[in-house]
């Protein structure tokens, strides 16, 4: 064995576990390069120092992770086109000899489209929607939804199905499930507070506690 | 080096029962595609984040790790290499860089060895669906190897192994000379790696 092989094949554990630096480092690569059996020496301290990684234990990640991993890392998602909005543009196109006539129908539709983007700019938000809560068939409140800095919901529940219910989650498209902390009904049946996700990434928000032991539910996507 | 396009992208099958591959995975997560993103992270944030508490020790800064360690796999995704390792084994390398960063740039109190040692010993661990290299009991068997390497050997491993020690930052700290530490890193590298042909 040539004197370079000794020494990298001495320092191959080292070199696996990523602990030599420098110089020594450089001559080490540079000779790995050019050396089958050394580099083969070195994958094999590799694989075991892989392992040992892989012996970590793993850990429930916190509440909204994902979330946050998706929001910061991946482009940010198309605003959904807004119903109000595509009500008052499908008519636009439609011929010049109806403008007229479209125009006075529509145009309460642009005066409201117009405060409504008035409203948002000013709070520096992006929608606002509004959902029907739901128990089975039964519209039993309403479920507001704010995407802005911060993003909140405010839920209302009629007065005939408020008793016992006591939790609240978002259930997001993912499948994450996040416990809004702040959630109490007041005597007037409302509550909300800040969600820690963007509305469009949530499917379902969901309360729990009613003593039939049916949730009631609000899809956001309806 | 082998492009990662190259590797069939089954997306379809995120939402159906068969499990996509774990290369599968990355693709669909490195093409921005939120339902395979989201299926990626989710197969490995318990295993990110565990490693990052194990050497951070504190959970914001674990989870700061572990979301960075997401953005830079989605950033660095095509130098992934499937014939040089495991899309695993890249992912927890990145986790244990950057909090080895973490610890040294906010001179975290330094951890004891033996606790990291002593939760390595511990199998909690739920296989991956395309999971290749140790089988469970193998596994099982380096923990025990590991649990058998007299203590300084140990102390010495996992000060390397998973705080990024050199040999002689460790003599340093442990006040032996630099020799004495290289030759237990070694050793004790070398007694597992014997074990670990036993499985071959």
């Amino acid at each position: 064995m040539n004197p370079r092989c000794r020494e990298t094949r001495e320092m191959a554990a080292d070199l696996a576990l990523g602990i030599v630096d420098g110089e020594e480092r450089g001559r080490a690569l540079q000779h790995l390069a050019d050396c089958p059996d050394c580099r083969a020496e070195v994958e094999k301290y590799s694989d075991l120092a892989d392992e040992l990684l892989l012996l970590a234990p793993q850990r429930e990640a916190p509440v909204g992770f994902e979330s946050r991993v998706l929001n910061e890392v991946l482009p940010a998602p198309q605003p959904k086109r807004r119903r109000r909005l595509r009500l008052v543009l499908a008519p636009a196109a439609a011929a010049v000899a109806a403008a007229a006539i479209v125009l006075a129908i529509v145009a309460p539709d642009l005066r409201l489209a117009s405060h409504y983007r008035h409203t948002l700019d000013q709070a520096n938000g992006k929608e606002f929607e509004s959902y029907a809560l739901r128990e089975g068939d039964t519209d039993v409140g309403t479920v507001f939804s704010y995407d802005g800095s911060p993003s909140w919901v405010h839920i209302d529940v009629d007065p005939a199905h408020r008793a016992g219910v006591t939790g609240a989650e978002l259930v997001t498209d993912d499948g994450s499930q996040i416990p809004l902390h702040w959630f109490h009904l007041d005597a007037s049946g409302g509550s909300g507070g800040s969600i820690p996700v963007d509305p469009n990434r949530v499917s379902v928000l969901r309360l729990s506690g009613a003593p039939d032991g049916q949730p009631l539910v609000a899809h956001f996507s309806d | 080096m082998e492009p990662l396009i190259a590797i069939p992208l089954r997306m379809a099958n995120v939402e159906k029962d068969v499990d996509p591959s774990d290369e599968a995975l990355l693709a669909g997560f490195a093409t921005g595609d939120p339902r395979t993103a989201a299926a990626f992270v989710r197969r490995f944030q318990g295993r990110v984040f565990g490693l990052a508490l194990t050497i951070v020790r504190q959970p914001a800064l674990a989870e700061e790790v572990a979301q960075e360690t997401f953005a830079r796999v989605y950033r660095h995704a095509g130098n992934f290499d499937a014939r040089k390792g495991r899309v695993s084994t890249w992912l927890l390398s990145i986790a244990r860089n950057l909090a080895i960063d973490v610890t040294r740039m906010k001179r975290l109190d330094p951890v004891d060895p033996e606790v990291i040692a002593a939760e390595i010993s511990i199998d909690n661990q739920v296989p991956g669906a395309d999971e290749v290299g140790l089988q469970p009991d193998e596994r099982e068997q380096l923990r025990s190897a590991i649990g058998d390497l007299p203590d300084d050997q140990r102390r010495a491993l996992v000060l390397s192994a998973y705080m990024g020690r050199t040999a002689r930052e460790i003599s340093d700290l442990d006040d032996v000379p630099l020799g004495t530490v290289k030759t237990r890193i070694r050793t004790a590298m070398l007694k597992l790696r014997e074990e670990m042909e036993v499985f071959e």
